[in-house]
């Protein structure tokens, strides 16, 4: 094994998790976040020689990560689009929505964050799979901390809301 | 302070001291409206604190990374010997033909050259990738 793989290996080790969960955050899709996932890794294998160390290497693994979560959300919208326009396709998304709705009532909260707006939405995702760091948030989005508090701080705001609306709505239907 | 603002305090409720926190506790006993806001965020916190880990399985990753990265490696060692192989064959295949022309090859001669040119560029950047790949 050469030194190349060694810090490679380790480089793995250290940001596999932490790659997987921003590209969640950034696509909320999570086949899609682990092809993304797949891609930042032979990025990084293949650019590891050309590192300089002139930024750190977080920074460095984010920024790679972004990049290919854009080009990833580019072509998830273009396979969107061309999916949509097939009747079929389109009758199989509907009846598997359908059937995970009724399977899993609970994941309401989960489609009201893929409601949210871009920023809050990938902010308030990575706040809870990074165990509430506003410091790991703001270096994986690359974001300065105050901003990223205030995406986090809206987006759980519109949640509460959301979930008091559906309660009230809730209370009222089964009032009447 | 109006109820709003509570909901803005609650929603950075770690970071107060607890001189704050009491002052908190004392609003949110006496209002109803805070005190279903304050139940609302603890449980929506608890749902997607819960269910987000979930949708990920960062363990299947690793093999996977591992699996396409060997697929690259082996692609990446075989070009450059495949491409010092074929413009050394090139090369050799247009001196012949260049040959077996003879004297009648005016018109060829531009076509040999750039032809020529191409299949040594190949061959020595097979040669150059072999030696300087970061693969070893």
């Amino acid at each position: 094994m050469s030194p190349n793989d060694s810090t490679f290996e380790q480089l793995l080790k250290e940001y596999e998790g932490k790659v997987l969960r921003l590209c969640y955050a950034m696509l909320g899709n999570r086949a899609w976040a682990e092809d993304t996932a797949q891609e930042v890794f032979l990025r990084i294998w293949r650019a590891l020689g050309a590192f300089r160390g002139e930024a750190s290497l977080s920074t460095w693994v984010y920024a790679i990560t972004r990049n290919a979560c854009l080009t990833a959300a580019e072509r998830m919208k273009t396979a969107a689009t061309e999916s949509l326009t097939d009747p079929d396709v389109l009758r199989r998304v509907q009846a598997s929505h359908l059937e995970r709705a009724r399977r899993e009532p609970r994941t309401e909260v989960l489609a009201w964050l893929a409601e949210l707006p871009e920023a809050p939405r990938q902010a308030l995702t990575l706040f809870y799979l990074e165990e509430k760091s506003y410091k790991e948030v703001a270096a994986a989005l690359g974001a300065p901390m105050g901003t990223v508090k205030t995406w986090i701080c809206r987006g759980r705001r519109a949640l509460v809301e959301r979930r008091l609306q559906a309660e009230a709505r809730e209370e009222v239907r089964s009032g009447t | 302070m109006k109820c709003e603002d509570w909901q803005e305090v609650m929603l950075d409720r770690e970071q107060l001291d607890p001189a704050e926190e009491e002052v908190l506790s004392q609003h949110l006993a006496s209002c109803a409206g805070c005190r279903a806001w304050a139940n609302a965020l603890a449980e929506t916190d608890a749902l997607l604190a819960s269910q987000l880990p979930a949708q990920l399985d960062s363990a299947a990753l690793h093999p996977r990374i591992t699996r396409a990265l060997r697929r690259e490696r082996s692609w990446m060692i075989g070009a450059p010997e495949m491409l010092e192989a074929l413009g050394w064959n090139a090369l050799a295949v247009l001196l012949m033909a260049g040959l077996l022309l003879g004297s009648n090859w005016e018109g060829w001669r531009l076509w040999l050259a750039a032809a020529v040119t191409l299949s040594g560029s190949l061959a020595w950047a097979g040669r150059v990738l072999i030696k300087d790949w970061i693969i070893p």
